[in-house]
């Protein structure tokens, strides 16, 4: 019996899980699979309540940014050897690099997706705008959150500044270093790097972005967008379906556009992967398993559901992506495919990354709430991050 | 076998299954959480004796202790909630049609779900269009919005406040009980003897309640300084240092994965609450 875990998929996805799995079990004489579907919120508390007990599971689907946490500590099994080079080929190999940490291979890339802008197009014609002006760049969103709140008294959009790690993406996309090539010192308190965090800081101070923006994670997004508190949302294409299902209104007035991106153009690859876990009893079969979860025909099946991306290069050349059938998710499912070619992970593995992270957080609730300013903050932060950085080498 | 005995080993069967239970879910990973404070341990490694290495990095640790006097702060919910429970008890205790109906709606509070309240008073604090910040600016009672969740102190007081709201009803149901103890006749023959309400309520009443003011200050105090899920709910995105002791314990084992550190700041706090029990219990016997 191989047990395997995935993140929030229940009940949505449970035919074709199940439909998987029953495939498997058919094609591969007693073998048994027993799936567990875990909260996203509850995927690393699960999991380590799982390996103190020494009961984990044998295939587990691990967000990418989970991954050197786990990698780090040896709790996952290396890849290396158990997955042949010509399979290793059917992936993206920016995909399948996330999985890698250290040299070595512990993961394998599943569904992907990249960012795409979702817009309000009644709310943008209310304030004056139309669909070519809706922003591309950093610098042009944030002139439009200021345009937009004086024309209307409301938020053009809510973005995570003090929450998860969208605002370290944003200096990443806008070409600023966050890390020195040996992964020891920390770079975002580079001049331009102040120079960048300052706009979004002040942008917050002046009151052109919600207050929550210095709490709330990336949800808040979604439900201010649901209710028609605000214009756009920068988002997977995959959410689209919420928006249909929750607010039909809202979502029939929705259109999409490519990512906002930095200077630099590039924008992030999120990466769902299966990890096999080191103390798995049966390595072999957990790598066949995932293998066979992750394989082209299983990850078309899986897009034509959602509009998630494959990691199989395969895949990708189906046809499916290139054709829109005039729906609006799937003029998503184009936009972000073609994204695809641009984008990549834009923050390196780190181990302790909630840490460096929360750490990171704290400089710019500080900032933002003026208690410090941009520099002392990035500093403070960056100071902080070499010396967790340096005990985490030890 | 004597009736004496076969009592004796009667009480100890019945005593046996709880006894049992308790061993293997609390004293047996009480002794584990004092074992792990000695260690460094991630879970995903093996354990390393370290030696009190975490208590003294407890010592240098601002964030612990911002934390630890957040947890202090908070006991002002205490207080807080023998007053305002006290009151409503008195208030619905009086013989008046439909006051059944009263106790039933401020019991209301306790019964639903944490995560519902944490959300639905989320909204009232919401900073830019909340309720509350509404009410202040429409009545004019501030010149400018509050931000009741994201500004230190405030946001602590706006989560006790969710506390308070949340007890109300469970301790005023507690003393409750303790009024309706109270012998009629007593009341009777103070207001004999010349006494009006007020002087009813502080020299009958209130002697006779002593013992479950005391009750209330200490099961209200413990859940103060153990407090996790309207912090959780309603800050979950401000630093540690807006946060009370136990989000903080949460944090370090789960999202930083120092069990070891985690089980010295659990121990240093199993001993506070120790502390506070036994204050109050020896301040009210006296």
């Amino acid at each position: 019996v191989l047990e395997f875990w995935t993140l929030q998929l229940r009940p949505t996805f449970d035919d074709y899980v199940l439909g998987l799995l029953q495939e498997y079990e058919q094609s591969h004489r007693g073998v048994r699979i027993r799936w567990v579907d875990v909260p996203y919120d509850m995927g690393t508390p699960k999991l380590l309540s799982a390996l103190a007990s020494h009961h984990p599971p044998d295939v587990v689907n691990l967000f990418s940014d989970q991954l050197p946490e786990f990698a780090s500590r040896n709790a996952l099994a290396v890849l290396d050897a158990l997955v042949e080079e010509k399979v290793r080929a059917r992936y993206l190999e920016q995909a399948w690099r996330r999985g890698v940490f250290r040299g070595r291979t512990f993961a394998i890339p599943w569904y992907l997706s990249t960012d795409v802008t979702i817009y309000n197009r009644q709310l943008l014609a209310d304030a004056g705008f139309d669909s070519t002006e809706v922003p591309r760049t950093t610098e042009a969103l944030l002139q439009f959150a200021r345009t937009y709140r004086e024309r209307t008294r409301k938020f053009a959009f809510f973005f995570p500044l003090a929450r998860e790690d969208y605002f370290l993406q944003m200096l990443a996309s806008e070409g600023v270093a966050i890390l020195s090539q040996e992964g020891t010192h920390a770079l975002f308190n580079s001049p331009r790097g102040v120079e960048v965090a300052d706009q979004w800081i002040t942008l917050f101070r002046h009151g052109y972005l919600p207050r929550e923006a210095l709490t709330e994670t990336h949800r808040i997004a979604i439900e201010q967008y649901q209710s028609g508190q605000v214009a756009l949302f920068v988002s997977g294409p995959q959410f689209l379906k919420l928006i249909q299902e929750n607010a039909p209104s809202v979502y029939a007035q929705t259109d999409v556009a490519p990512a906002i991106t930095g200077k630099t153009g590039k924008l992030n690859l999120a990466v769902m992967q299966l990890a096999v876990l080191g103390a798995s009893a049966h390595r072999r079969e957990a790598v066949d398993f995932a293998l066979f979860v992750t394989n082209p025909k299983n990850q078309l099946k899986f897009c034509q559901i959602v509009a998630i991306l494959p990691s199989t290069r395969e895949t990708l050349r189906d046809p499916f992506f290139e054709r829109p059938d005039g729906t609006l998710e799937a003029k998503a499912r184009s936009v972000a495919a073609q994204q695809l070619r641009v984008a990549e992970p834009l923050l390196p593995h780190l181990p302790n990354f909630v840490k460096l992270r929360q750490i990171f957080q704290e400089a710019i609730q500080e900032a933002c709430l003026g208690k410090r300013t941009t520099k002392e903050a990035l500093d403070e932060a960056a100071r902080q991050w070499n010396q967790t950085l340096a005990a985490s080498a030890r | 076998m004597n009736a004496r005995l076969r009592r004796t080993l009667l009480a100890y069967a019945f005593l046996a299954p709880p006894g049992v239970l308790l061993a293997a879910f609390v004293f047996y990973p009480a002794v584990q959480v004092f074992i792990l404070s000695l260690q460094r341990y991630s879970v995903l490694e093996p354990a390393k004796f370290t030696g009190l290495a975490n208590y003294l990095r407890l010592l240098h640790d601002a964030t612990f202790w911002k934390a630890l006097l957040n947890s202090l702060i908070y006991l002002i919910v205490t207080p807080t909630l023998i007053l305002l429970s006290l009151c409503l008890a008195l208030l619905t205790s009086t013989p008046i049609r439909g006051i059944k109906s009263f106790r039933v709606l401020y019991f209301i509070p306790v019964i639903t779900p944490t995560v519902v309240v944490g959300i639905a008073w989320k909204w009232l604090y919401n900073e830019d269009v909340g309720l509350l910040n509404y009410l202040i600016m429409t009545l004019k009672l501030s010149p400018q919005k509050r931000y009741w969740l994201s500004t230190y102190p405030l946001n602590l007081f706006s989560v006790m406040a969710v506390t308070v709201w949340k007890g109300l009803g469970y301790y005023m149901v507690i003393f409750l009980a303790g009024l309706l103890a109270i012998p009629r006749e007593l009341e009777e023959a103070a207001a004999l003897d010349g006494a009006g309400p007020v002087g009813r309520f502080f020299h009958v009443k209130l002697p006779l309640l002593k013992p479950t003011v005391a009750l209330v200050a200490l099961v209200s105090s413990i859940a103060a300084l153990k407090v996790f899920d309207e912090v959780y709910i309603l800050i979950a995105g401000m630093p540690a240092g807006h946060k009370t002791i136990v989000p903080y314990l949460y944090a370090t084992a789960f999202e930083h994965f120092e069990m070891g550190y985690a089980s010295a700041v659990s121990v240093v706090t199993f001993f506070i609450l120790l502390f506070f029990s036994y204050l109050h219990v020896k301040v009210w016997r006296e």
